[in-house]
């Protein structure tokens, strides 16, 4: 840490400047002062990730929260689900919930659902996060329609809800492996131009399915900024994931406040990533 | 086209699981099989006529949509029911990838569509073990023994592995089975699943 | 035809209609839905995904609106200064900044 200024959360950056504006008194000024650290330290930032295995779940931990080398160690059969506190600078704590995926087997999703009714109400966050390329897609709206989004409702928690699609990039590999047009630019971390049109045709696929399972569009269902696409791997599109956790229901506006963008530092590029 | 002395077999299976590599293999036919692109959409049955094992006329196999691709209420639904309801015998392609839960929901929903009157025979293949792709795997993981065309023994501990769980997610859930693990590229195990699904 | 349709550009109207043709059995909700999302996917995916820069307008503006709804709760009155805030982010975010040199300079500069 450098010696200059301690960095400050984005929050009080921004509190700061309203109060240099003058007319706030001290006091309200230490009221305020005083109710947000009690806010940020108190009561850890809860996020649940939701996917089966092979979505990208550790990879987006790492890339999105900025967690380093974060492994998803869920033994099949685990029922004890463990919350994962990451303390972050300033005594500000990210807390995880790593759900197990269901559909592994059917006596499992007994109990896991279970899980799910415990501990998605009090989450902050609930990112369901699924392969842009899933062949699972319609059990994947099965289990938001039957589950997620009837444990969110029942508890006013859907507009915590984040579907996250990831693997944009692989979009092209699953369409011909062997075509080069279709393969992710990795020097520019862009998509090639025929893989942009490909992106957008299977990425307007899925919206048009959700909306047709009654998941979106609707009244009681996601609605469109809670829907995100990107790629972990490459860093890709982590804008639009952190503007829908600000957006997320009433706490959501927290983690960017705080760390979101300390992150973001390091996401712009993947050629300017460093190894951490 | 159901001829009315065929042997029907139902394959049923998640998309990417190979089926229709394991029919091309199995029979020499022609279905499409770009890899991971659901290619199945309707209900694909192709009919091989000629004196078979069994003495029937025809064997009359029903490729289906991939499980758990499209939602319990799709239009799919009834295909599953129509291929299953004229089997002699149903094939379920899995692999060594664990989500198993939409193959056992689907089971249980088709069980009732059995024909009573035949002996159905319920085969399950394990494709794909040659695979690299596997979770829980320490170290080097070398499947293939090249030269033999065999799994390796590392493999064959998968392979059994593998087998326990299915009999601990399926057993009761349908029909009483036989895991045959094969690998439709390297034509592994074609051979033993062919005389599985269609002995007497 | 609601009055969002009638906001729509020309092209979008064009693909509005496109839209219903192919989901006959969507409402204008869902229509709406899908143009929004087509529309969102269009100027990231064209644009390169760039990535969060903590100037991001929207996100400011989703944390200051957040941070207003908590100050509410927590009996707080600073919440006029807020709007200021907001609005003069509002006004960028509907000019179409999306990068700005100094957001404190320019929010707070009145």
């Amino acid at each position: 840490m450098s010696e200059k200024r301690n960095p400050q959360f984005l929050i009080n950056q921004i509190f700061d400047k309203i109060f240099e504006m003058g007319k706030i008194s001290k006091e309200e000024q230490e009221q305020v002062n005083t109710a947000l650290n009690k806010e940020l330290i108190e009561k850890p930032f809860r996020v649940a990730v939701i996917g089966q295995s092979g979505v990208g779940k550790s990879t987006t931990l790492n890339s999105v929260f900025g967690l380093k080398n974060y492994t998803s160690n869920l033994a099949e059969g685990t029922t004890e689900i463990i919350e994962k506190k990451f303390p972050l600078r300033d005594g500000f704590t990210l807390s995880i919930y790593d759900m197990p995926g269901l559909n592994n087997d059917i006596e499992k999703d007994e109990e896991y659902e279970k899980l799910y009714k415990m501990i998605l109400p009090g989450c902050d966050v609930i990112v369901y996060i699924i392969n842009a390329h899933s062949r699972d897609f319609g059990e994947d709206c099965r289990i938001l329609k039957e589950i997620v989004l009837p444990i969110c409702n029942d508890n006013k928690v859907r507009e915590n809800l984040i579907l996250a699609i990831n693997k944009i990039d692989t979009i092209g590999e699953n369409i011909d492996p062997n075509d080069p047009e279709l393969q992710w630019d990795a020097f520019e971390n862009l998509p090639t131009a025929k893989l942009k049109v490909a992106i957008k045709e299977k990425l307007g696929d899925i919206v048009a399915k959700l909306i047709d399972e009654n998941l979106l569009g609707a009244e009681e269902t996601l609605q469109q900024h809670q829907v995100v696409f990107y790629s972990a791997v490459y860093n890709y599109n982590l804008q639009d994931f952190i503007r829908a956790i600000a957006h997320a229901g009433n706490r959501g506006w927290i983690w960017p406040a705080t760390v979101g963008f300390e992150q973001a530092g390091k996401w712009s590029d993947a050629k300017l990533l460093k190894d951490e | 086209m159901d001829l009315i002395n065929s042997y029907n077999i139902c394959f049923l299976g998640r998309t990417g699981n190979g089926k229709s590599s394991l029919l091309n293999a199995i029979w020499g036919t022609n279905f499409s099989t770009a890899p991971l692109v659901s290619c199945t959409k309707e209900l694909y049955s192709v009919t091989i006529l000629g004196p078979t094992e069994k003495g029937y006329e025809a064997v009359s196999v029903y490729d289906t949509p991939g499980i758990g691709e499209f939602s319990n209420d799709s239009k799919y639904e009834k295909y599953y029911r129509h291929a299953v309801g004229i089997a002699d015998c149903v094939v379920l392609v899995t692999t060594f990838d664990r989500t198993d839960a939409p193959a056992q929901r689907l089971l249980k929903r088709m069980k009732d569509f059995l024909d009573p009157s035949k002996n159905v025979r319920f085969v399950v293949a394990l494709n794909h073990i040659d695979s690299k792709i596997i979770t829980d795997v320490e170290g080097k993981y070398e499947p293939w023994n090249e030269q033999l065309n065999i799994p390796t023994s590392q493999c064959q501990n998968n392979i059994e592995e593998r087998i326990r769980i299915l009999h601990d997610k399926f057993d009761g859930i349908f029909l009483p089975f036989i895991v045959i693990p094969v690998c439709a590229v390297r034509e592994y195990g074609i051979s033993e699943l062919k005389n599985c699904i269609l002995k007497s | 035809m609601p009055e969002d349709y009638n906001n729509l550009s020309a092209k979008e109207k064009i693909r509005y209609r496109q839209i219903q043709t192919e989901h006959p059995h969507w409402d204008h909700k869902q229509i709406m839905c899908k143009l929004a999302f087509d529309r969102q996917s269009d100027r990231i995916i064209d644009g390169g995904g760039n990535n969060p820069n903590p100037n991001d307008p929207i996100i400011l503006k989703q944390i200051l609106e957040g941070a207003k709804r908590w100050l509410k709760q927590i009996g707080n009155s600073i919440n006029e200064y807020i709007d200021s805030a907001l609005r003069k982010i509002n006004n960028l975010i509907k000019s179409g900044i999306e990068y700005i040199a100094d957001i404190f300079g320019l929010l707070f500069n009145f």
